[in-house]
Formats: structure tokens, sequence, C-alpha cells
């Protein structure tokens, strides 16, 4: 009896492992391990028997070398993968490192050019801090509270906007079931895809609300990143020398001349265009703030700051900004509207037309074709955030595939 | 020949292998001639009380410590002048190896010494943690021409084409280094 239960009791837990994920993976993981090294078997008996019909001068060596070699890029190759494959993880733990090398990288330019002038470097980070806390300080006090009453109004106001609009939307609804209902018999298998559907509303709003709170949660979990972020940062920014001589170090040798010639060409399209774009987009976010104050249109200096971030994506940026902005607008009447849309015409044509190009000088050079494939894959695989880097990656991708070429037309 | 790191934490002798209450904390190097100058000396369970050993009352160095002829040869930073000039001398362990062009070439991870003398032969240096992981730290020789600055040597080409690979690392350990 005992053991009828004991024997139970270890198949259940070998269902249980069975059925994980987990163990699967492991399985799979192990299968494809015994398949490569079955190939790499099979490579080896191939070569040896071919080295067996042809000349002295001409035959493969596979030795001790060769093997270390093979191994050592096995392992090399594996632990790339296992990282990957942990990615969020990797990404939780690691993001907030990451955010401040992008910060660091930002803000060096200014830091070295501090420094040029004969203040310690530690000073230099403390003084960049220093205004940067300054200005976020005025902002907060100037501007928050001006926002937080602008959010304040938007809250109170959607009730009565998703009244408005559920109510136009079930006019709509109404009249466009009607119509599908007139349609004659012949076009009843058209009625029925077409026919509204209540409950997939219901479904999408749900769905909004969910990812809303969601996205929310995740918000309030990352505060301690952001604070870590600039600490982080600050130390980045101070010893950027040593980091930069211990990244240097760590490439191996006999790549190490391409790799620096690599990065500096990636540093001169990167840097310029992060640089330059962030100041684009503070003088869009701004121009757009002026304007939409001066047609006295509602949550001026949120849209502001909407058109001024979404100005960072080419081509749908502009799209993205105005959005809101007509949104708002059409509460004034049909003028506001049209006036708002002169405001993002000119604002638009003076940053394409003077700003962009004295300020980013076509760094990243790449066309234009391409800068909306790179914006559409990356936005497809990334969402918002694809956008936002869609551009500079394609840019990365320009030097590094130009610098490949090169060294493969040596050959 | 004897590495800066193997002095470190070395207890002091006397003639008759009785070891006295001191270990050595740092080396104090003169970088006019670069030898060592003396031993910065720790008390035993001490942070405070610091005293100093100059290189030339030195009897013998063994594994089992640092042999000296008398405890009155240990001295405070004061007695003699070169020594009190050059204690705040940094080690050369960490300064940085660059290129003429600026480019960095290493990592300076240990100094081999002449036992006698006390004269600085050459530094172990570090070319990057993958160059070290395969091949194994490098050999700069000090031979003339060398220049030092604050915290960094620079080669010119001459000079870089001195540095000696020391064939360790991996390749050394998986017995593929020839």
């Amino acid at each position: 009896m005992e053991n009828s239960k004991a024997i139970q009791v270890i198949s259940k837990s070998f269902k249980n492992l069975a059925e994980n994920n987990g163990f699967t993976n492991i399985l799979q993981f192990f299968m494809q391990l015994l398949i490569i090294v079955l190939l790499f078997f099979i490579i080896y008996f191939l070569v040896h028997i071919g080295n067996q019909h042809i000349d002295s001068k001409k035959r493969i060596n596979i030795g001790k070398r060769q093997i270390v070699y093979f191994i050592l890029s096995f392992i090399l190759i594996i632990a790339i993968v296992v990282i990957f494959q942990s990615g969020s993880l990797m990404y939780e733990i690691l993001s907030p490192f990451l955010f401040a090398i992008v910060l660091a990288y930002t803000l060096n330019p200014l830091v070295s050019y501090i420094e040029k002038k004969g203040i310690k470097r530690f000073w230099s980070v403390f003084i960049v801090y220093f205004v940067i806390a300054t200005i976020i300080f005025i902002f907060s006090i100037t501007l928050v509270p001006k926002m937080t009453f602008e959010v304040k109004k938007l809250l109170e106001a959607l009730p009565k906007l998703g009244n408005e609009s559920y109510g136009y939307i079930y006019n709509k609804y109404i009249k466009y079931n009607n119509s599908i209902e007139n349609l004659p018999e012949e076009f009843n298998a058209v009625k029925e895809a077409l026919k509204f559907n209540g409950n997939r509303l219901e479904d999408f709003i749900l769905k909004i609300i969910s990812s809303v709170t969601n996205l929310t949660l995740k918000f309030l979990s990352k505060i301690a990143n952001i604070v870590l972020t600039p600490i982080l940062a600050f130390y980045f920014l101070k010893d950027a020398d040593k980091f930069k001589n211990m990244l240097i170090l760590s490439i191996p040798r006999f790549l190490r001349k391409g790799v620096i010639d690599v990065a500096k060409d990636i540093d001169e399209v990167l840097g310029g265009f992060i640089r330059g774009q962030l100041i684009v987009a503070g003088i869009v976010g701004l121009l757009t703030t002026i304007s939409l104050l001066i047609l006295k249109v509602d949550f001026a200096v949120l849209v502001g700051m909407i058109a001024g971030i979404a100005d960072i994506i080419p081509y749908f940026g502009p799209i993205v900004g105005i959005i809101p902005a007509l949104v708002f607008a059409s509460l004034g009447g049909v003028n506001k509207v049209i006036w708002v849309v002169v405001a993002f015409i000119i604002i638009q044509q003076v940053e394409s037309a003077i700003i962009s190009p004295k300020i980013i000088s076509d760094k990243v050079g790449i066309h234009p074709i391409i800068v909306i494939l790179s914006l559409i894959i990356a936005g497809k695989f990334f969402g918002l955030f694809g956008l936002l880097i869609a551009v500079p990656i394609a840019g990365v991708i320009k030097v590094v595939g130009k610098h490949f070429i090169n060294y493969i037309a040596k050959f | 020949m004897i590495k800066e790191t193997d002095f470190i934490r070395l207890p002091i002798l006397k003639e008759d292998h009785e070891p006295l209450s001191y270990e050595i904390k740092d080396i104090i190097y003169c970088f006019k001639d670069f030898r060592i100058l003396g031993l910065y000396l720790q008390q035993i369970n001490s942070i405070k009380y610091t005293k100093i050993l100059p290189y030339t009352k030195i009897k013998n160095i063994t594994e089992e410590g640092i042999l000296i002829y008398s405890i009155n040869d240990i001295v405070d930073v004061d007695e003699i002048a070169e020594i009190k000039d050059a204690i705040n001398n940094k080690s050369v362990i960490g300064y940085e190896i660059y290129s003429n062009t600026g480019g960095i070439i290493g990592v300076v991870k240990d100094a081999l010494l002449q036992i006698r003398s006390g004269k600085v032969l050459g530094f172990i240096m570090s070319e990057g943690l993958f160059d070290d992981l395969v091949n194994g730290y490098s050999f700069l020789p000090l031979v003339e021409g060398i220049n030092f600055y604050e915290y960094k040597i620079m080669l010119n080409n001459e000079e870089q084409l001195k540095i000696l690979p020391q064939q360790g690392g991996l390749k050394k350990m998986l017995g593929i280094d020839r």
C-alpha cells in the first residue's frame, strides 16, 4: 500500500515535470546540443576522408587549436543565446544601466566642453547636473502646476467627451446598421460581415483600460530605476575615460582598431542625431506650446509636450502630435481647428526647412524611403519605442554595413 | 627577480629569522632612476603606526619574509629626506600605457624588480581582458625612451615593438601556444 502511494507520488511528480515547459526546454536544448555535436563529428570525418584523396598541401587540418577555437566560439554563442532567451529579465536588471549610458552619452559633450575650460571633470559633471536640476526645478514650479491643472481639467472633461463620443458613435451605429439592413438579399453574406458587433467594442475598451492599468503599475515599479539612472550616469560621466579604456581593452587586440573605427563613425552619426533631435524636439515642443497658448487651446502645455516628443519620429511624428491638438481645438469651434492646422504647418515647415538642417545637418544621411521602411519595421516589432529608435538604428546599420563591405572588398 | 605584488604582506624577520611585528604595506619608488627606495611597513594588527625600511638595509629576501640586520634599520618616515620626498609616489600598478597617437595599449599589472639592487626591470602588462585570457599577460621591458607622465606611460612605435608576449593564458593551458 505504502509502495503504491510512493509510486503514485513519483509518477505524479514526473508528470508535472514533463508537463512543465522548463523540462521540455531543457530536453530540447540537450537534443539540439547533441545534433550539433553529431554534425561536428560528421564534418570532421568528411574532412578526414576528403583529405585522403587530395594533395597534402591542399588538406584541411583540424587540429587541437581549431577544436579549442570551435568549442570557445560555441560556448560564446550558447552564452549569447541564453542571454537573449532571458531577455526580459536581463532587460529589467540592466535597464537602469542602459538608460544611464544613454544619458551619460548625451551629456558627455557638454561635460567635456566645460572640462576643456579648465574645470575638473567632477565639477564639470556637477555643473551640468546642477543646471539640469535648476531647469527641472523652474519647470516644476512654473509649468507643472499648470500641467496638473490641465490634466485635472482633462480628467473632468473626459466623461463629458466620452458621453458625447458615445452619442455620436451610437447615432452612427444606428444609421450604419439601418443602411446594412436595407441592402438587397444578394448581399446577406456581406451584411453579416459588416454588422457592428457591440461586444467587440466592449472588449476593445476593456483591453484599453487593462493595458492603461498595467502601464501605470509598470511605471510605478520603475520609479527606483528612474532614481538610479541619473546616479549611475553621474559615475559614467565622471569616469568616462576609465570606462572608455575598459571597453577598448575588452576588445580582442586583432579586432580593436577595426571596432574603434566603426565606433567612431557610429558616434558621429548617433551622437549628432540624438543630441540634434533632442534640441529640435525641444524647440518644436516650445513653439507648439506657445502657439496653442496664443490660440487659447486647452491643455496647451500637455499637447506641446506630446508634439515635441512625437517630433522625434520623422514623417509620422507631426501627425501624432497634431491629433490631440485638433481634438482639443475642436472644442473651441472650426475656426480654432483651422488656426491650429495652420500653426502646425508653419512650425513643421520651420522645423524641416530651418531648424533640423541647421542642427542635425543630415548626420544620419539615409534616404527617406529607407527611413520610412525602418520606421514601419521598428514600429511593427517594438511599437512606439521602435519608432523612436528606428532612424538611429538604421544609421548604425548603415555605418556597420559600410565598414563590413569595405572589409570584404579588400580581399 | 621579484614582482612588486610579491612584496606586499611579506613579514619582516630578524637575522635569526625571528619575525617582527611588521609586514610590508607598500613600496616607495624613486621615479628618477626607477628603483625601490624603501618599503612602507605596517605594524601587524594596527592600521595607524607605520614605519619605513630603506631598501639598502635589506639583508635577504626569501619566501619566508624579508631579513634585516637589526631592528634599528626600521626608521620613521621623516628620518630619510629622499624617502620623505617620495612617500607619496604612487605605485606603477594601474598606470595606463598609451601609444603616441593616444590610443590605449594596456594597463600595468605588476612591476618586475631586481632583488639585489631594487631596480625596476620592466612591467607586466595587461593588453585587455580577451588577450589576457587567451595569450596571458605581456611584458614591457624598462628601456630608455619610455616616457612617464602622471599615471601614464607613453610608447612610440619602436617601443611598442619591444613588448614581449608571454605565451600564457588559455593557449598555454590548452597546449595550443605553438
